[in-house]
């Protein structure tokens, strides 16, 4: 059964693929900003109460339901700010949705910004945005002026009391950064070092103040909610997997792409009907990696069946992540990419706590080792331990996300390993 | 948009090599009076007592005042300019990959190699750069200070893979043929449009 | 919600009760369960980065948690002796010791290192890894400290130290990842007073004492509970010796006064207690010394001492509480001289009223405080502990300091109000907008600097100091706010003691002019002090120096007696507070060296007057009949109620200088020591990154 494709009017991005104009005449010829007043003179617990039955999950890659983070902040006490930040740290390999709303759809993240600050009691908003994206960042920087012009931001935002400024920050390279707690520190002008938690954003986040952050498409999917309600949301995905979602199709995939689509769409329909199909046909399909670097691979068979929301994949052991899929088909080095992506952990690591810091760069370089086939087939074994002994023992999920990759490829490829192995061995013999 | 380095840098700065030890004081670098409004303007993002806040943006607008890359003074300049100690600052300037602690060339080719790209022939890119430009090693500069080759982590356009950054902007979509007219027009000094065509910021970052 | 007060929760099996906002570490430890850990340390923030601190807490996620920074919960069930934890810990373990050398042997942290301790309990007895180790580049970090950055694991503690405690950013972690090295980056001599203690904080071998380093094991130290006497702190030290000499001192703990902190003159100066030392007496001759034997110096000095002649003493700086007295009694008694003194700064009040001249809302009472007005001080350099706490207070309470002095860096900020006498009434003229500030403060401190009180208008500003404190609420029933911060090491016991003339005798300045006219017949220099130059002392007709160190003031005599300084002997030593600390001879006399007040007893028994005791337990009882309060030991006597002293209020116009010239220099045995020589060499380029202070 076929996911029907959404129209023009249900995407929440409706210039994703950069066709029309992205400035803010163009955001509200399609209807952009229509509803903002109403939105703001509505009490924020109303909005947070409905987020929270619309069942919005986080887009950045945790799936930690909006509408519950949101009812965390305490009311502004008048001592302390409350703030807003969100995170367009984009980064995990394989991710590059935010890049296309801030540059053909920026409208969308600054109404999200002018409504979650009146959501959240902040009067201050901080976008973070990954410090290459630096043209990305000129539009936005041009599309948060055109909305100062507007009056959509500033002080008293259409006669309706609610005041919002927006800074755009950005930052130098880090990944690790897009964790929201390195993330502050790095807005605070400090090294992107997360912090222990507790205590939380919400209580304890930017300068020491009440935050919240979010990612760029949440942030932006809040105002249709708002405008267009419930009913309208849940009727694409599942229960608790609700709504519309952006998925990024690269590597060995015939028209690669950010696709806006309903949840709960199959794989094979993402791979197929939006993204071209697999290069070479779907019996070339080697193994798909479902959600951005960190989410640990599906082998090809578990393509066929795989639903890609937060609980479809979960039953295959991994994750839907930032719904970044990579696609790797059999003409693919799959040792050799997976060893790239372990490098990639290596280098970005943050070096606070000791496995992170000690082990990433250990599984590098085993990976590194074992995909040229030196070693032996108990250190296949090792590898694995290796990854145990860090997993779930770091300050944050960065050493998980480090960690499950190479889990994933032990699972479904170790025979890949051990062919090298014995290949090698025989050559030295 | 161009991908020049900042037409800021004054020619009288001396630029003292990483070899650690030598103060801003010992070098009298100096902020250009356009980076100094830039600096006045990003401060005002941030609360009053949190200049901290404006470490990354400043030590950007220093790099490209200061030949694209930080000696230690600049580093030094950005902290004084801040009322930050030192350390802070140096902290934070070896923390972030976006931040060259030597010389780089003209154009700073950040070729991504991770998964997406790779698998879609960045092998090919990388190598393209290092037949046009002579450069043998990643990191490596050019002979003529042209270019400096980086093979990078992700730069999130995955789904133009493979890409590479040039400077500030991004060009994607490539394949060798397109990577080496790209190379060959910034040899030139011609302007290359890059993927999202735009003005530059009115801050700087 | 009602707010919950203590929480009740079972490590182990055993139910512990905590205060809120205990961490599960704090609970563990109200168990005397043992968490192994590196980062954690209690003066410190919480970093929670080297995850050895790991526990099991059920109900929670299926991964361990980090002890030190997880709070405690009611009805929480903890457990530190799980599979899971084992596991967990066996691993951290495994991940710190694959980079790090196996050097230990030749590392100086060997024996005290916890990485060595916690890896024999809780690690494994082989590690998989077979890669190339990582190795790092050792900084220069200057005098003090010595570094092998390869040892190090990354717990940050000395980077939070320098941070938070020493307030001189100067330590940070560069690079990341693996990368990641701590350090200054640029490579600069630490600026902190305090810096030593990071030495204390390594868990590993990466900082050590550069002094002391490949000079000593460990194990084979002999440790001497002592004081040390570099400043007026009193801070709690441990001497180690081996073979009878001096090879370094740590801190011992003590929450009322050092914490665990010592400042860097107190640990690295030992060096200072070898050179320029005076092994034998020394007898002029022709302008030049020669060595002689003790029996032909007493013969010298004797007929000296007569009593028709007159008789000068000035007394040095470092002077434990027995020698003073030996000393007062020898000058005052056995010769019959009232012309003494130990006030070498001149200081304008003398014992007669105990809280006249203490640090009275003591040092640990600096926390409770919530303003500080600094008169005349520098507390930076006077007494680096005490300002260490006193910055504690404004970082953590945000605590407002004001100052009248010389506009100094004090690591933290304050407000500077001028730098001349008038300028105090301006803040209790009830007028001023900073009067009235001032006026709110419940327990605001005043800390006046000893040595600005030795101004000849040194009275004046302290009843200026006096009248402020009254106004302001520093003199209530249950708050002592006026306090006088003394930097050096004998100059309470002196006042308690009465080492000053008690009759008509002459003070410093009288002997002084007394010297320049030439009607002193001998002079008797008791130790070393930097704040009278040499050159004024020179005009007896014979002078005698006792001390421990050959310095200008021994240049100046005719003859010098060798005696102790405080490593040499059981003594009390009397902080700022007034709080008698003892102290234990960790080496014996070097040399021909003698205690001191064994050398005054000699000599009264000698000229027929023998002072009335034998033994130091004698001494020490006479010297608790002059001062009772010393029954207090370890601990301050109680607070007197305050009486106002009577004397002139003159005060001049000129401003307060800079108390402290040079830190590192700042008595005889700095004065000798090497170390502190490089590290006055080496403050003096200073940082430019210190934050000025203002």
């Amino acid at each position: 059964m076929a996911t029907p494709k959404l129209s023009i009017e249900d995407k929440i991005f409706k210039n994703l693929d950069g066709s029309d104009d992205w400035s803010i005449k163009g955001y509200q010829k399609r209807g952009g900003y229509d509803g903002l007043k109403k939105l703001l003179t509505t009490n924020p617990d109303v909005h947070i109460a409905q987020l929270k039955e619309s069942a919005l999950r986080g887009r950045g890659g945790a799936g930690f339901p909006t509408g519950l983070k949101w009812s965390f902040m305490p009311k502004p006490d008048g001592k302390k700010p409350n703030y807003l930040v969100c995170n367009a740290d984009e980064g995990e390999p394989g991710t590059c949705k935010d890049r296309d709303i801030l540059r053909y759809d920026p409208h969308t993240l600054v109404e999200g910004m002018i409504v979650g600050c009146h959501c959240l009691g902040a009067e201050t908003g901080y976008i973070y945005v990954r410090g290459e994206y630096y043209d990305e960042s000129s539009r936005l920087s041009q599309a948060i002026d055109e909305a100062y012009e507007a009056g959509l931001l500033g002080k008293n935002i259409l006669g309706t009391g609610v005041n919002v400024d927006i800074h755009l920050h950005l930052g130098a390279g880090a990944y690790i950064c897009g964790e929201e707690t390195a993330l502050l520190e790095s807005l605070e002008g400090k090294k992107g070092q997360p912090r222990v938690k507790p205590p939380f954003p919400a209580g304890f986040g930017l300068y020491g103040c009440p935050t919240t952050i979010n990612n760029v498409e949440t942030i932006a999917q809040v105002p249709p909610i708002l405008k267009k309600g419930n009913d309208w949301w849940c009727q694409f995905g599942r229960e608790n997997n609700h709504g519309t979602k952006i998925f990024s199709v690269s590597g060995a995939v015939n028209l690669p792409g950010n696709f806006e689509a309903p949840m709960s769409i199959t794989l094979k329909e993402l791979i197929n009907d939006y993204a071209g199909g697999v290069i070479g046909g779907w019996e070339n399909l080697q193994a798909i990696i479902p959600g951005g670097s960190s989410t640990p691979m599906l082998s090809a068979e578990d393509c066929e069946t795989a639903i890609m929301d937060f609980d479809g994949l979960r039953e295959f052991g991994t994750g839907l992540g930032t719904a970044a899929v990579i696609v790797m088909n059999k003409d693919t080095d799959l040792l050799r990419v997976m060893t790239r992506i372990s490098a990639f952990y290596k280098h970005e690591s943050c070096g606070q706590c000791t496995p992170c810091r000690e082990g990433v760069g250990w599984v590098f370089r085993l990976m590194e080792r074992l995909s040229r086939g030196e070693g032996t087939l108990e250190e296949l074994d090792q590898l694995y331990d290796v990854t145990k002994k860090i997993e779930g023992k770091t300050i944050c999920a960065f050493a998980d996300g480090a960690m499950w990759p190479v889990q994933g490829t032990l699972k479904h490829f170790r025979h890949l390993f051990e062919e090298k192995i014995k290949e090698n061995m025989k050559k030295s013999a | 948009m161009t991908t020049a380095k900042s037409k800021a840098t004054k020619t009288k700065v001396k630029i003292v090599s990483p070899d650690l030890g030598h103060h801003a004081t010992d070098v009298g670098l100096e902020f250009s009076k356009e980076t100094e409004a830039k600096i006045k303007r990003i401060l005002k993002r941030y609360p009053e007592d949190k200049a901290q806040s404006a470490v990354i943006p400043v030590l950007r607008l220093a790099q490209d005042e200061f030949g694209g890359w930080l000696s230690t003074s600049a580093m030094q300049l950005t902290a004084e300019r801040l009322g930050l100690p030192y350390i802070r600052v140096y902290e934070v300037a070896t923390f972030y990959t976006m931040f060259n602690l030597k010389p780089v060339g003209k154009y700073h080719l950040q070729v991504c190699t991770n998964c997406s790209c790779m698998i879609r022939g960045s092998d090919k890119i990388v190598e393209a750069v290092k037949d046009f430009t002579g450069i043998s090693k990643n990191g490596e500069m050019s002979d003529d200070s042209l270019f400096t080759l980086t093979e990078v982590e992700c730069l999130g356009a995955c789904v133009e893979a493979p890409m590479m950054q040039v400077n500030n902007g991004y060009y994607t979509k490539l394949d060798k043929e397109k990577t080496l007219q790209i190379l060959d027009a910034l040899k030139k000094g011609e302007e290359v449009e890059t993927a999202t065509p735009t003005t530059p910021m009115k801050d700087g970052y | 919600m009602s707010e919950i007060k203590t929480i009740t929760l079972t490590i182990d099996g055993q139910q512990t009760t905590v205060p809120a906002g205990s961490s599960i570490m704090d609970a563990a430890k109200s168990l005397d369960i043992e968490i192994p850990h590196f980062c954690f340390h209690k003066r410190l923030s919480v970093a929670g980065n080297c995850r050895m601190c790991l526990v099991q807490v059920e109900g929670g996620p299926p991964k361990p948690t980090a002890s030190c920074c997880f709070p405690a919960g009611d009805g929480m069930v903890v457990h530190t002796q799980s599979d899971m934890v084992k596991d967990a810990r066996k691993g951290v373990m495994e991940f710190l010791l694959i980079n790090h050398p196996l050097d230990c042997p030749i590392c100086d942290q060997a024996g005290e290192c916890d990485l060595q301790d916690i890896s024999v309990s809780y690690g494994s007895d082989q590690s998989h890894f077979a890669e190339q180790k990582r190795a790092v580049e050792d900084k220069d970090i200057g005098p003090k400290i010595k570094t092998v950055m390869t040892r190090c694991i990354h717990c940050t503690r000395c980077i939070r130290f320098a941070t938070e405690v020493a307030g001189v950013e100067e330590m940070g972690a560069t690079f990341r990842g693996e990368n990641m090295s701590v350090g200054t980056y640029v490579e600069s001599a630490l600026q902190s007073e305090l810096a030593g203690n990071m030495i204390d904080l390594c868990p590993v071998g990466a900082l050590t004492s550069k002094p002391y380093a490949f000079t000593g094991r460990n194990w084979e130290l002999i440790k001497t509970p002592s004081v040390d006497i570099m400043d007026a702190v009193g801070s709690n030290i441990e001497v180690h010796s081996r073979a009878g000499k001096v090879m370094r001192i740590i801190p011992r703990e003590n929450d009322e006064v050092n914490e665990e902190w010592i400042s860097d003159t107190a640990r690295f100066s030992y060096d200072g207690l070898y050179e320029n030392r005076i092994t034998s007496p020394l007898l002029k001759n022709k302008g030049k010394f020669r060595a002689i034997g003790w029996k032909k110096a007493v013969e010298t000095l004797l007929p000296k001492l007569d009593n028709k002649k007159t008789i000068a003493g000035l007394v040095g700086d470092l002077h434990a509480v027995e020698d003073l007295f030996a000393f007062n009694a020898f000058m005052k008694t056995t010769l019959g001289s009232d012309h003494v003194d130990a006030r070498m700064n001149g200081f304008a009040l003398d014992g007669s009223y105990r809280p006249s001249y203490l640090f009275n809302t003591t040092i640990e009472g600096v926390d409770s405080a919530d303003a500080v007005v600094i008169i005349g001080s520098n507390p930076r350099l006077e007494a680096p502990i005490i300002n260490a706490r006193i910055r504690k207070n404004v970082v953590n309470r945000q605590m407002p300091v004001y100052m009248v002095g010389a506009e100094v860096d004090l690591t933290y900020k304050y407000k500077h109000l001028g730098d001349k006498p008038e300028n105090i009434a301006e803040l209790y003229d009830g007028k001023s907008a900073i009067s009235k500030e001032l006026a709110k403060f419940e327990k605001p401190l005043i800390i006046l600097g000893a040595d600005t009180l030795g101004r000849s208008d040194g009275l004046g500003i302290y009843k200026e100091a006096e009248k402020l404190a009254d106004k302001i609420g520093a003199l209530s029933s249950n708050w002592t706010g006026l306090n006088v911060l003394h930097n050096k090491a004998s100059a309470v016991a002196a006042l308690d003691l009465g080492v000053y003339p008690e009759d008509k005798g002459m003070d410093l300045g009288k002997t002084l002019k007394a010297l320049e006219k030439g009607t002193v017949d001998t002079l008797i220099l008791y130790g070393d002090s930097t704040h009278v130059d040499a050159e004024k002392l020179k005009g007896a007709k014979f002078t005698v120096y006792i001390g421990s160190h050959r310095d200008a003031y021994a240049e100046v005599a005719d003859l010098v007696l060798p005696v102790t300084p405080y490593t040499e002997k059981d003594a009390w030593w009397v902080n700022t507070e007034g709080r008698l600390q003892e102290a234990k001879a960790s080496v014996a006399p070097l040399m021909n060296a003698k205690e001191d007040w064994k050398v005054f007893r000699h000599l009264s028994g000698e000229l027929g007057k023998p002072l009335p005791f034998n033994s130091l337990e004698e001494l020490r009882a006479h010297v608790l009949k002059k001062c009772p309060n010393y029954k207090y030991n370890n601990c301050i006597a109680p607070a007197e109620k305050w009486v106002s002293i009577a004397g002139a209020d003159k005060l001049l116009k000129k401003s307060f200088v800079e108390t402290v010239t040079n830190f590192y220099k700042s008595n005889e045995i700095l004065k000798a020591s090497k170390v502190m020589t490089e590290c006055a060499e080496s403050s003096l380029n200073k940082n430019k990154a210190m934050r000025k202070a203002g």
